[in-house]
């Protein structure tokens, strides 16, 4: 087929005359638009505005459900802070929680304080499962294990942080003990409690913390403390 | 209420008698629909209808009529697509074209298989290559007019409609074509 031919029959494709009349008609006759209205944006910016809708739907959807995830996991983490050993959240503070802000603690001295300060949380959960008179067994286990595992930790930091500073992580040294000496001296007023089985438990956990504060004492921190 | 300027009105029809066929050529065989190639031309004129009314200068006003035309076909691909998406996942096992089969609406664009073959051969070039030849062999619009529909330059232009048609004699097997 040669060009003129096909432009020929491509041309024939066109608007009737009562179309056109038609079209024209409804153009000229339509309501001029108010001064006062508010002015349509461009194509531009209507897109800049609502650029997620241009994404593909898929794609769009998989961003929502990722920042649900994300959201969602965000609020449990943040509910996950009061929980204690029993409850549904307790393993996400455990696993989830704590060792993103182990990740957080970039110095031996801030980790060193970062693992006191999760030894410290372990008495503190025995002490809230005490007052709900809920100190099982299988809790204070678990609680003198994670417990005994962020001593260990402290202990290893304190010596990384001596390496490089002289004397700097005795304060380090100096807070821990006493807030242990703080938490047995709890425990030990807490022991007088009605339930002989959770009498006996935090009889156990107090001899548990008290163990850890002869280990850790040093001749040093003793003359500090004057004990 | 405003009455319009008799000039204004008067530019405007002709320039609607001169592009309005050109348009709803470009726009028919883009949707394959004639009543939805109408709607989509009666907005394209009534923004630029409006523009004027507004006293807003254009320089070149196929390329403005053109560049709107070609922002609403695809913004009508956007909402069919996304339309036929929801319909299917809403109801996968039904039909879902729901436009009404309209014996009249779906007439034959083309008078002949051989125009046919040419524009399904012409809608198979790259996207870049296919308004140029399009205006080029169907509208015989210049390269610089092309450049300032397609908002390009006229030597870039002129490359894709050399390419281009050269494709299409390769897909076509016709010799003698241009």
């Amino acid at each position: 087929m040669k060009l003129e031919n096909f432009k020929k029959e491509i041309q024939n494709i066109k608007l009737t005359p009562e179309e056109k009349g038609e079209i024209l008609e409804r153009v000229l006759n339509s309501p001029t638009p108010s001064p006062y209205a508010p002015k349509r944006t461009r194509r531009i910016e209507r897109i800049q505005k609502s650029w997620w809708k241009t994404l593909p739907k898929p794609l769009l959807y998989v961003g929502v459900c990722l920042f649900v995830v994300l959201i969602g996991g965000s609020g449990m983490s943040y509910a996950a802070l009061n929980s204690v050993p029993g409850d549904r959240l307790y393993q996400v503070k455990i696993k989830l929680t704590e060792p993103v802000l182990d990740a957080l603690n970039f110095t031996p001295k801030s980790r060193a304080k970062w693992e006191a300060e999760k030894a410290i949380r372990r008495l503190d959960e025995a002490g809230k499962l005490v007052e709900k008179n809920n100190l099982t067994e299988k809790h204070r286990v678990e609680i003198e294990k994670n417990f005994n595992k962020s001593v260990e930790k402290f202990k290893k930091e304190v010596k990384e942080a001596q390496k490089d500073k002289e004397g700097k992580a005795d304060d380090l040294e100096i807070n821990f003990s006493q807030s242990l000496n703080e938490q047995a001296d709890r425990l030990k007023k807490e022991n007088k409690h009605e339930d002989k089985k959770q009498e006996e438990e935090i009889n156990q956990l107090e001899n548990t913390v008290r163990e850890k504060i002869k280990e850790h004492s040093s001749k040093k921190i003793n003359k500090m403390l004057e004990l | 209420m405003e009455v319009p300027n008799i000039k204004i009105k008067e530019k405007f029809e002709g320039v609607y008698e001169k592009e309005a066929d050109a348009l709803f050529r470009y726009c028919v065989l883009r949707v394959s629909n004639r009543n939805q190639a109408i709607d989509i031309i009666q907005d394209v004129f009534l923004e630029l209808w409006r523009a004027y009314q507004k006293g807003e200068e254009i320089k070149n006003d196929r390329a403005y009529l053109f560049t709107m035309l070609r922002n609403r076909i695809i913004d009508w691909y956007r909402k069919k697509k996304s339309s036929s998406l929801d319909a299917m996942m809403e109801n996968p096992r039904e039909n879902i074209n729901f436009e009404p089969i309209d014996e009249k609406a779906h007439l034959e664009i083309y008078s002949s298989a051989e125009t046919r073959r040419i524009m399904e051969a012409i809608e198979t070039l790259p996207g870049d290559y296919r308004d140029a030849v399009y205006l080029k062999v169907a509208e015989d619009l210049s390269p610089p007019e092309i450049a300032s529909i397609l908002n390009s330059n006229t030597n870039i232009i002129s490359i894709r409609i050399t390419r281009g048609i050269q494709k299409l004699k390769k897909k076509l097997n016709i010799e003698e074509f241009l």
